[in-house]
């Protein structure tokens, strides 16, 4: 069950509290990392307190939702900052998206002043300056209790519109008193924040990091798939701890060969967001000479719930990475045919966590992840990830896939990312997509679309071999295209399997 | 055209359009390599009584006899059909 009381007794209930003390006692303490240079807590802090300075002229009243747009930068978190210290919640949303869906997610998050440290669309730019000395403390006033959301993130959206999840004080600090104990996350450390400030990764990377004393190297939104950026930033600023999905340790990884260098500087490696395939896990221990390797499972309504650290040589004998353990405080239920699995079996992931959120807001659909299975007390508090998993008789867990990602061949039922997993294990190939197109033959046919090494032919032949071998015949792709082009992702940077099916759907029909 | 560039082409156009006629060894395992499946067993058996002019009775084969490029020209020969296995080899330089 869970543990509802706080982590420890002395921490205040507001998350960033001890980000105030520390910048207050040890303001010289460097708190961030940028191409444009460093920034010490002292200077962050300035920073907020002038953006605060604005707020009564630009008419936000005590505890209004903002929401704060732009591109992630000193700046743009010492508005963020400013916000969460004056007790307004704060929605951050991608940069990636169309005005129209982010005026709709303001409205179903109530927001009620839209800001930005530079100018973006309709928002009222508060930039905040960098002014000499601390300033006195910003957490005067308007303290907001532990149930109160702090940060509203929103999901990926890759299945329609992205929901707004909100998240609480005291979830933050649940989850950064673990997580800066885990990974070593205090005075010192340098952490990776790669992705943007509106996915649950960054409670880890930046505001972990910010809450625990830490040092925040920001990799620039239009940087962010430079692979000689990532490495330079790692190497310039000796980064302890990198958290990222797949694709991004591949960029570092294959940065690395190039310069052939090693990044002995990382302790801690976090895989998260997709599975990692054997290949990339093969390739970690080379430059990432002296890291831990982590797979930790997790979504944003419920943030981080399993984490386990890797074996790289048991893995690649065992040919896949379990999720690995909860983590302390969660419950994780796997359910079939609405009955919870006892022993062995696959099924939907259900979990529970001392960090997640009640729900999404402004939505009343019960068509979402926090509605409850009718009937299953167990499930009772537990949110629905729609993630596949497998528990062999051991008890060990792995990831099988996306219950979306499942399709019908033939009456025949095939995870798509399990094809994936099975091509990507073939080393001629860099990336790859699966997606199942509609056939009046066979209900679905599969079609892979492969992203080749540069330079190399790849045998499909020998893919094919690998999915009957791997996953039987039924999952062998009626068709196999090879490409040197990168396929589309998703803001994440996972490969966004839904537009390479509309590319494909439309090429049949 | 033998026997067998004309199976080993229907079998890449029919099943794997990623493959080229050229790369198919008449003894690939069509089966285990990925190339067809149980549905593309039928496929293959219409498309020889079909292309050939024989009949077959589906009771009487079984996954060997369609197992390889080479299975299924013994097969069609065995059936009354014509078949020029000797020639397989030819296949490697049949245009892609």
């Amino acid at each position: 069950m869970l543990d509802m009381s706080p982590p420890t007794s002395q921490v205040a209930p507001h998350a960033l509290s001890s980000f105030v003390d520390r910048a207050m006692r040890a303001p010289a303490t460097p708190a961030l990392a940028s191409p444009d240079g460093a920034v010490t807590y002292g200077e962050l802090h300035a920073m907020a307190s002038d953006a605060a300075s604005h707020f009564a002229r630009l008419g936000l009243r005590a505890g209004a939702r903002t929401a704060v747009l732009g591109g992630k930068s000193p700046e743009t978190i010492a508005l963020v900052l400013a916000c969460l210290l004056t007790g307004r919640p704060v929605l951050l949303p991608s940069v990636d998206l169309n005005p129209a869906v982010v005026h709709i997610l303001l409205q179903h998050a109530g927001v009620e002043h839209v800001l930005a440290a530079e100018p973006f669309g309709e928002a009222d730019v508060v930039r905040p300056s960098r002014g000499a000395g601390v300033g006195e403390p910003l957490l005067s006033h308007a303290v907001p209790g532990p149930q109160d959301i702090a940060l509203m993130l929103t999901t990926s959206g890759s299945t329609g519109l992205p929901k707004v999840v909100p998240i609480t004080h005291r979830a933050i600090l649940r989850f950064a008193s673990w997580a800066s104990d885990r990974f070593d996350i205090g005075p010192g450390a340098n952490v990776l924040s790669y992705c943007g400030l509106n996915f649950d990764l960054s409670i880890l990377e930046v505001w972990t990091t910010l809450m625990h004393g830490g040092c925040a190297v920001l990799v620039a939104h239009d940087r962010a798939t430079r692979r000689e950026h990532l490495l330079d930033l790692i190497l310039r600023h000796e980064v302890n701890v990198v958290q990222g999905v797949p694709m991004a340790l591949g960029l570092l990884l294959d940065a690395a060969d190039v310069r052939g260098c090693a990044v002995p500087s990382v302790r801690h490696t976090i895989l998260t967001g997709d599975a990692a395939s054997m290949n990339l896990l093969a390739r970690l221990p080379g430059p990432f000479e002296r890291s831990e390797f982590y797979n930790v499972y997790g979504c944003t309504e419920t943030n981080d719930s399993f984490i386990h650290v890797i074996d790289v040589q048991r893995e690649l004998e065992r040919g896949a990475i379990p999720l690995g353990d909860p983590l302390p405080g969660v419950s994780a239920l796997i359910v079939r045919d609405g009955q919870v699995l006892d022993g062995a079996g696959s099924g939907e992931l259900w979990v529970s966590t001392p960090f997640q959120a009640d729900g999404y807001l402004g939505r009343r659909s019960r068509d979402d992840g926090f509605a409850q299975q009718p009937g299953v007390q167990a499930l009772e508090g537990h949110f629905r990830s729609r993630d596949l998993v497998r528990c062999d008789p051991t008890g060990m867990v792995f990831l099988e896939g996306r219950t979306d990602a499942q399709v019908k061949v033939r009456g025949v039922r095939v995870n798509l990312q399990a094809v994936e997993q099975a091509l990507l294990t073939d080393p001629d190939v860099a990336e790859v997509a699966v997606v199942a197109v509609d056939d009046e033959l066979a209900g679905k046919r599969l079609i892979g679309i492969v992203r080749r090494r540069p330079g190399i032919q790849v045998d499909t032949m020998r893919l094919r071999a690998r999915c009957a071998r791997e996953l039987g015949r039924i999952a062998v792709p009626a068709t196999i295209e090879v490409q040197d082009d990168a396929l589309p992702k998703t803001p994440t940077g996972k490969v966004d399997r839904a537009a390479v099916r509309r590319i494909f759907q439309r090429g049949v029909s | 055209m033998n026997t067998a560039i004309t199976v080993t082409q229907f079998i890449v156009d029919e099943f794997a359009p990623d493959i080229r006629a050229d790369q198919l060894d008449p003894d690939h395992d069509l089966l285990d390599g990925g190339i067809i499946d149980s549905l593309g067993l039928l496929t293959i058996v219409a498309w020889i009584e079909d292309r050939f002019a024989v009949a077959v009775d589906a009771g009487e084969i079984g996954e060997d006899d369609l197992r390889s490029v080479r299975a299924v020209c013994s097969l069609i020969e065995s059936l009354g059909g014509p078949c020029d296995t000797a020639g397989d080899r030819s296949l490697k330089g049949a245009p892609g």
